[in-house]
């Protein structure tokens, strides 16, 4: 699927100085993970022209994945948790708030799509639960 | 007298668009100057900003860069929780 999505972004992916885009969490994960080099030129270019334009329920879902990481961390590994949480919010942002039309154009969006679109993850004997997957895909 | 680089005037001739040059000349009027202040204020202040954005821009590139690497330096369970993937439920065998 990543190699699908890089091929798109290699060939409709718009110039970088046309932006500014908003970029919701996981495209924002995406670009943390990619080490795909033209994903990679593109946001650096992107970065050059435009600030990194997120929504408030973006700021909200990464801070809780932090969160719930450091929770779960043992005590050994929270110090680069917490170093990582700040380098990202190290990283200047434009963050827009999420207002009335936007929560009724969300809550409309919501009712359309109340199945994630993509099956729970799998980790050995682990499995992401439904309402994680609902959260995650929202 | 010294004469510092930046107080050195040369005379040139530009090609100005007239509604650009005609608010300049307006403004050079109110301000009692000559239009050369104005066209050289102006573009000074042009020039800083577009100095000022590209360094803004490679500091935004700088810090998602350490962002990235400090993020490499995660597991791949801590990766994924912090980007909001929990693996809460036991899978029947």
């Amino acid at each position: 699927m990543a190699s699908s999505w890089m091929r798109t972004l290699k060939s409709k992916v718009p110039d970088p100085a046309f932006g500014a885009y908003l970029f919701d969490a996981s495209a924002e994960s995406l670009l943390e993970r990619s080490t795909d080099s033209a994903a990679q030129r593109w946001f650096g270019e992107y970065l050059r022209h435009n600030t990194l334009h997120i929504s408030a329920i973006t700021v909200m879902e990464r801070m809780r994945g932090y969160a719930l990481a450091l929770e779960r961390a043992v005590p050994a590994e929270r110090a680069n948790i917490s170093s990582n949480r700040d380098t990202y919010l190290g990283v200047r942002r434009q963050v827009w708030p999420i207002d009335r039309v936007v929560a009724l154009l969300a809550a409309e969006l919501a009712a359309i799509l109340p199945q994630p679109p993509t099956p729970s993850k799998r980790s050995h004997r682990a499995l992401e639960s439904r309402q994680e997957r609902l959260f995650r895909w929202r | 007298m010294h004469v510092s680089a930046n107080d050195k005037k040369r005379s040139t001739t530009l090609s100005i668009p007239v509604k650009t040059l005609a608010a300049a000349e307006r403004i050079a009027r109110l301000r009692k100057v000559n239009l050369s202040v104005i066209v050289s204020e102006v573009l000074e202040e042009g020039l800083r900003a577009k100095e000022e954005a590209a360094l803004e821009g490679q500091r935004r590139v700088q810090a998602w860069e350490a962002h990235r690497q400090s993020f490499a330096r995660l597991t791949k369970e801590q990766q994924e929780m912090v980007n909001g993937i929990f693996m809460d439920e036991d899978v029947e065998e």
